[in-house]
């Protein structure tokens, strides 16, 4: 299995992924963020988005092909997504999630307070629309 | 031997044409067959005009039950609907589940999941939503439903194994389903089947009850209960083209034939490795 940049060519295969996953689609394309992707041949297994620009990017979209889903896929893809944001100097990554805060701390993230975010994070439209306010804020920081 | 892509395709053809033709054409046959039917009776499909959720534009005359009836939907639930088409069952549920509630509904057919859209758009409904997927690989996360309905759908899907085993992982620990379908019990004649096909449609890929109620079983469902079997009454002048009167009368009589029913079962709680239950 292999890790790309998303092309334009990807984003129905994305957003039909996210949509099975329960994860919104509003926000998810080529100019907004760098996607990045899970392929087995063609068959699309994980995406992942980074917003941004470094130091501080907001993960978002995180999902796995809902057939490969407890198999350790999204795991192995997190670290490698992780080592990815570190090579392109992002230090601090947040993220919100109503659903899988339990996975996120097995990675090393950590709850936030959502006032706690930084401007740049607190106006981005999964802050600010998409996800309820009831959603966690967590953060992990890159030690390079 | 048609391989499992090209029925899927054929039936997507069939439905797209179907969505686009009336009610009465439709309403002849349980999956649409028309065409070469002249009879003009509502022979499998159900009266829904009654029931609450009802929207005529969502009811194409198809189906062969009416699983609702029988899924012990409560408010709250999460429903899946198998093979959605314009909404019809998943709009019946939604009356039930309520502003709380959720209903999916999966279909392959890109035209009927744009009506099934529309739809809900007139009723105004946001919970109600229709996602494009197979049967086989259904477009959900595991442990999702309360309850997984499906109206004369599970016939077409080719590899019915894996449609249930698919339904298992989505319906969540101590749900259930209710699916009304198509099923043979006893050996018909070939050409008899085929003459059934054109009169009835659904029927090609129907299988034998009790390899049905098999699958369901290794699928790893309990509590595997029919709860209403109704025969497809073939008139005898259909029959009589194949079979002797004697024959017909004994056929009759032997339970042979082809049936609606309406299956419902439940994923148990399991004891199972890395359930907590045992601990």
């Amino acid at each position: 299995m292999q890790i790309s940049k998303a092309h334009s060519t990807d984003f129905a295969n994305i957003h039909a992924l996210l949509k099975a996953n329960d994860l919104p689609v509003e926000g998810v394309n080529e100019v907004q963020g760098a996607y990045y992707l899970l392929k087995n041949g063609e068959k699309l297994m994980a995406v992942a988005g980074i917003e941004g620009s470094a130091p501080t990017a907001l993960l978002r979209s995180v999902a796995v092909d809902v057939q490969m889903h407890n198999r350790g896929i999204g795991t192995q893809f997190m670290i490698d997504i992780l080592s990815l944001a570190n090579e392109q100097g992002f230090r601090q990554i947040y993220l919100l999630t109503e659903t899988a805060s339990k996975f996120y701390e097995r990675l090393g993230f950590t709850i936030e307070d959502r006032s706690q975010a930084p401007e740049s994070i607190r106006k981005s439209s999964e802050f600010t629309s998409m996800c309820p306010t009831s959603a966690t804020l967590m953060k992990y920081i890159i030690i390079k | 031997m048609q391989n499992d892509q090209s029925i899927k395709d054929m039936v997507k053809d069939r439905y797209t044409e179907i969505a686009t033709q009336s009610k009465s054409t439709n309403a002849s046959s349980c999956c649409g067959a028309g065409g070469c039917s002249t009879v003009d009776l509502q022979i499998m499909s159900e009266d829904y005009t009654s029931l609450d959720g009802y929207l005529a534009d969502a009811d194409l005359g198809l189906g062969c039950g009416i699983p609702t009836q029988f899924a012990q939907i409560k408010a709250g639930d999460t429903v899946v609907d198998l093979g959605s088409g314009a909404g019809n069952d998943a709009f019946v549920a939604r009356s039930i589940v309520g502003e709380d509630g959720r209903v999916i509904g999966i279909d392959m057919t890109q035209v009927m999941v744009d009506l099934a859209r529309n739809n809900a758009q007139k009723l105004n409904l946001s919970n109600v939503e229709f996602r494009l997927g197979d049967i086989e690989n259904m477009p959900l996360t595991a442990n999702k439903a309360d309850v997984v309905i499906s109206n004369c759908v599970l016939n077409l899907v080719p590899n019915k194994e894996k449609a249930f085993q698919e339904m298992y992982r989505v319906i969540k620990t101590g749900g259930h389903f209710s699916v009304s379908d198509i099923v043979i019990v006893g050996q018909l004649p070939t050409e008899l089947l085929q003459e059934a096909e054109m009169y009835a449609g659904c029927i090609a890929g129907a299988i034998q009850k009790d390899t049905y109620l098999d699958i369901i079983h290794k699928a790893g469902f309990s509590d595997v209960r029919i709860m209403k079997e109704k025969a497809i009454d073939l008139p005898d002048d259909i029959l009589s083209n194949y079979l002797s009167a004697d024959q017909i009368a004994s056929w009759r009589n032997s339970g042979t034939g082809i049936y609606s029913i309406t299956v419902f079962g439940v994923k148990a709680k399991t004891c199972g490795c890395g359930d907590n239950c045992c601990s």
